[in-house]
């Protein structure tokens, strides 16, 4: 019932980069596996024939939401940085992106 | 525990104390929550104070609200400032929102006290709750066995009588079959009539807020409290309100009950399919008219859907990236290395596997082969339910396939996980309003509930119908316990 779909270690690595997930070798082994199993059960919705069927983004028919730009205190930069680990009071700090 | 309506009740007559009913409840957990797991987090302090502030509001005539005295369990994916709130997840074990999610405040603006949080498979990802990170969930009614998921907690908290409702999350089938494994009746509500507001995402288009109860008119009670439109979910309903009073007569002459004639049953236990078909038989009773109706594409309900839930997935699960909120990876070298070994190393196996697929579907050279095609055959199965609810009021089908399983049962295998949500993903799928009510139990005293399922904002037929089918069948007044803390030993 299922196609036979091939999900390579390369291509799990690949997801993980994108997805910015760190895997072990191990891991890589058993996801391509699980994987696999998973895309080759969805790949049977190829044999339903949808030409001419737009798809369906949402299940609600909706317009654009709008309201008046009215201003509002947000959420203030103590609230916000609250619950990250490490920060130097205004922002957030993370490992240097570019050498200075 | 008596039912919500009980409760506001006698405490609105004055026959119980707010302290009093809390303190029942926060008994019951104590007693209880050590062998079941229902819940993450317990506010007692928080509780009792609210409590204490209500029998002064009562005592000095101030205006009392319709959940007075109620205590209430939030699955712990929804936000609270009180408590902290995990996803069953250690990348947010000490999470503490900064602010109460709209339902929330809805309950709490009624009076209603919330005592806890409650345990789920790590950000609503799974059928049985063992994805959790926090502690194990069990079935009251055995507990060998699991609780259904991915509001587990909210389901066993319900039906062990730790409170009379819960709320819970309802992406594919989350609150309906847990609801149907621990014999209590749960709700998916109309896709945009409950807010979002304060839900940590899972699949956007899908998620949904619903109650759990031990009737009926606890479910409509708490549907009529959260529904409503709120402009901080920009999904929203203008008309999304559910008034009590529009409730109609008992009578179910007018309503015809749609039996699905080619429902997969690859997998569908023969237990759950006379409990179903009884249950047919009793609306019949009751003065409906079965008709039957077709859905020739619901066997591809799951893939499509789990294509798109994952999709969604994999964009809602960036922001947990260790830098904004949540645990963080120690000592990274560089920016790269923070993302991936904070997610890596803090997301569990399933979360991870569902990210992948979702990057996956959504990558460039198969966006078009699944995550468009899943989007066209959600197209194809909206328009078959939109045919049969031209010929009937409601769908009348199983929840789930089979009566709760043993723990570690199916753990190892996704798939077959995966494929037990058949009946529950529909409705997701095309925003339309179910409702899982208990509808008998298996030889062994297992729970078995039916799903009935109707067109979007038809909230109100489901719960009128299923008050109907309760004044015929008592299946929802059993107890999984004989009394208090005599809970039955596993076999």
């Amino acid at each position: 019932m299922n196609e036979d779909v091939l999900i390579s270690h390369d291509v799990v690595r690949h997801l993980a980069y994108l997805a910015r997930l760190s895997v072990t070798d191990e891991e890589v082994a058993e996801y391509a596996v699980r994987l696999e199993a998973v895309v080759g059960y969805m790949a049977r919705l190829k044999k339903v024939d949808v030409s001419d069927v737009p798809p369906t983004a949402h299940p609600a028919c909706m317009t654009g939401v709008v309201r008046q730009d009215d201003v509002k205190q947000g959420t203030s930069r103590k609230a916000a940085l609250r619950e990250a680990r490490h920060t130097d009071g205004k922002f957030y700090l993370v490992p240097k992106v570019f050498d200075s | 525990m008596d039912t919500a309506y009980e409760i506001q009740a006698s405490f609105e007559r004055g026959d119980a104390s707010a302290l009093e009913i809390v303190r029942v409840s926060l008994e019951c957990i104590s007693r209880l929550n050590d062998r079941y797991g229902a819940f993450v987090s317990i506010d007692e302090e928080g509780a009792l104070t609210a409590a204490k502030r209500l029998d002064h509001a009562r005592a000095t005539g101030s205006h009392i609200g319709k959940l007075a005295g109620v205590p209430v369990a939030i699955k712990d994916n929804i936000a609270t400032e009180a408590m902290p709130t995990t996803c069953g997840s250690r990348i947010l074990r000490e999470f503490q929102s900064t602010y109460d999610a709209h339902v929330v405040t809805r309950l709490v603006d009624e009076d209603a006290i919330v005592v806890g949080k409650t345990n789920m498979d790590e950000f609503a990802m799974g059928s049985s709750t063992e994805n959790s990170a926090v502690c194990k969930t069990r079935n009251p009614w055995d507990k060998q066995h699991v609780p259904g998921g991915s509001s587990g907690g909210s389901a066993v908290a319900v039906a062990c009588g730790m409170v009379p409702v819960a709320l819970g999350s309802d992406t594919g089938g989350s609150i309906r079959q847990p609801a149907s494994f621990c014999g209590v009746l749960g709700l998916k509500p109309t896709y945009g009539r409950v807010s979002r507001y304060g839900l940590v995402a899972y699949g956007s288009s899908l998620d949904q807020i619903g109650p759990f109860a031990r009737d009926s008119r606890d479910l409509a009670l708490l549907l009529s409290v959260i529904a409503g439109h709120d402009r901080r979910d920009s999904t929203s309903l203008r008309n999304a309100r559910f008034d009590l009073a529009a409730k109609q007569e008992p009578d179910l002459s007018n309503v015809k009950v749609g039996i699905v004639d080619d429902l997969p049953a690859e997998g569908l236990d023969s237990c759950v399919q006379d409990a179903v078909s009884r249950m047919g038989g009793v609306v019949e009773q009751r003065g409906g008219k079965r008709v039957v109706v077709s859905l020739p594409h619901l066997s591809y309900a799951v893939a499509a859907y789990y294509i798109i839930a994952m999709a969604e997935a994999s964009a809602n699960l960036a922001r947990f990236d260790g830098v904004h909120y949540g645990e963080r990876y120690a000592n990274p070298n560089n920016l790269q290395e923070l993302y991936e070994q904070t997610r890596g190393t803090l997301l569990g196996d399933e979360v991870k596997r569902r990210i992948m697929l979702g990057t996956y579907v959504l990558s460039s050279g198969y966006y078009d082969a699944y995550y468009l095609q899943a989007q066209r055959v959600r197209t194809i199965i909206r328009e078959e339910f939109a045919s049969a609810f031209d010929v009937c009021d409601v769908v009348l089908m199983p929840t789930a396939p089979t009566p709760p399983y043993r723990l570690g049962e199916k753990n190892d295998d996704p798939l077959t996980m995966y494929l037990e949500d058949i009946y529950t993903v529909p409705a997701n799928l095309i925003g339309a309003c179910a409702l899982s009510i208990p509808a008998g139990f298996t030889d062994d005293g297992l729970p078995i509930g039916a799903q009935l399922m109707a067109a979007p904002m038809n909230d109100g037929l489901l719960l009128n119908i299923a008050d109907c089918v309760e004044q015929t069948t008592d299946y929802h007044k059993r107890k999984p316990f004989s009394s208090a803390g005599e809970d039955r030993e596993s076999r």
